[in-house]
């Protein structure tokens, strides 16, 4: 599965976070599943015209996060995922997840009940999705 | 032996009785990219000129490879590859001429590379080097500079007044650069997007003064916007800029949003002491924070290194 890594400048998110945080949320969405390689460090500093180094500091950070693992002489490679956050940044980022959805709805002017539905069923999907993994 | 390529020791430079740069000194550590930063006339090309002995300085010295700037060998010279500001070039040569001319004074020369870089700049061998667009003279500079093979790449401000394609190629010639670990690389911008993406370390310079050495990740992590909520009511802003690191506030009814430098639990207490709640501390862009650590206020007395802060 070929994930495509974009990453954007002036951003407050520094580009190595920026890398970071895109192959979580695949590995997440399953957009990227145990077995996948990443593009190398040559590769993807090129196509994202950025350092080596910045590269090489997102996939350090992959590793130690228990997201991928180096395979010695063949690249980085996704894992089988662990839960790597600590019981108070799941809940922190649970609240900042929460609230960027709510400023986002605020203005749509839906009953809580029909979003809160609509929630239901896909959170409903995700969690059979995790279900059939097990 | 350290790992650095060049050391810079309290480089001062006068013009008369004007103080441009003042007691400025850094390292490039082997294999880098470091980016010198700072508005117009802050003193970069000065610095730059002063390390390769095109400029002598009022005190202080600097080294590369270990040989003195006042002194540099020929070979030592044949190992740095400078792109002077604005790319001056002699106009009445061609293309094919000045890269024959050029070829001569390096012994290491590769035709090969300087050929490779012409052609992705798309220059004809026999347009004369007066007919180029900017554009395409930094990218004949690149290739002359390249194809001496050097180990140390000297740009002042080589994206300045580059189109967004040319000056893409121009950092895509950067990451090809820093492929090869033994090159390093000192440039001079403006263009902090670029920066960004291919800086290993920054420096600023404000004012002649050094006031920012560090890695671009910690500079990242020390600038932080934080935004305070006042219930009772907003002091005034001078009780902000009482607190060491305070760059800049923006102030709102009963809010205040402030860009602060190394923020900590001593500066939040200084806060709350003021009456403010809900602190909440954010990140933000390379550009916001270069602007608003070099803003209005401008102290010249703080300083972010890796070594910590410190204030003078």
């Amino acid at each position: 599965m070929l994930l495509d890594i974009k990453v954007r400048t002036g951003s407050a998110v520094p580009i190595y976070q920026q890398i970071i945080d895109q192959v979580k949320r695949a590995v997440a969405i399953e957009k990227l599943s145990p077995g996948d390689q990443l593009p190398s460090v040559r590769a993807l500093s090129k196509k994202l015209t950025i350092n080596p180094n910045t590269v090489t500091k997102a996939y350090g950070e992959l590793v130690r996060e228990g997201i991928a693992e180096s395979r010695s002489g063949r690249g980085l490679f996704i894992i089988e995922r662990v839960q790597f956050y600590s019981e108070e940044e799941r809940l922190k980022r649970l609240e900042t997840a929460i609230d960027e959805f709510v400023n986002k709805i605020a203005l749509l002017d839906f009953e809580a009940n029909d979003v809160w539905e609509r929630l239901r069923v896909k959170l409903k999907e995700i969690s059979q999705r995790k279900g059939r993994d097990e | 032996m350290n790992n650095n390529v060049v050391e810079i020791n309290g480089f001062t430079k006068y013009f008369g009785g004007n103080c441009v740069v003042d007691h400025v000194s850094f390292s490039i550590p082997q294999g880098s990219i470091f980016a010198l930063l700072g508005r117009n006339g802050s003193g970069k090309s000065t610095i730059i000129k002063m390390l390769l002995g095109m400029l002598k300085p009022t005190y202080g010295s600097a080294t590369i490879y270990g040989c003195s700037s006042a002194n540099l060998t020929n070979e030592i010279r044949s190992r740095i590859g400078y792109l002077a500001e604005g790319h001056p070039l002699y106009m009445w040569m061609s293309v094919k001429e000045i890269c024959h001319f050029q070829a001569k004074f390096y012994p290491k020369w590769n035709r090969k590379l300087c050929a490779e870089i012409c052609d992705y700049f798309r220059l004809q061998p026999k347009t004369k080097v007066g007919k180029l667009s900017r554009g395409e003279r930094a990218g004949l500079s690149l290739a002359l500079t390249l194809a001496a093979q050097p180990d140390l790449f000297i740009f002042d401000d080589p994206m300045l007044g580059l189109d967004p394609v040319a000056s893409h190629s121009f950092l895509e010639m950067m990451v090809y650069i820093a492929e090869n670990h033994k090159c390093s690389v000192l440039f001079s911008s403006h263009m902090l997007s670029g920066v960004e993406r291919i800086a290993d370390y920054i420096a600023i310079v404000d004012k002649g003064v050094l006031r920012v050495n560090c890695s671009l990740d910690v500079f990242h992590s020390r600038i932080k916007q934080i935004s305070v909520h006042f219930p009772q009511s907003l002091p005034e802003m001078d009780a902000f800029e009482k607190i060491p690191g305070v760059l800049r506030g923006i102030r709102d009814q009963q809010c205040i949003v402030l860009t602060v430098a190394n923020y900590n639990a001593e500066m939040q207490k200084k806060i709350e002491d003021l009456g403010g709640v809900d602190i909440n501390c954010n990140d933000m862009s390379l550009e916001d924070a270069f602007i608003d650590y070099l803003g209005r206020k401008g102290m010249r007395d703080f300083n972010i290194s890796d070594l910590g802060a410190t204030t003078q």
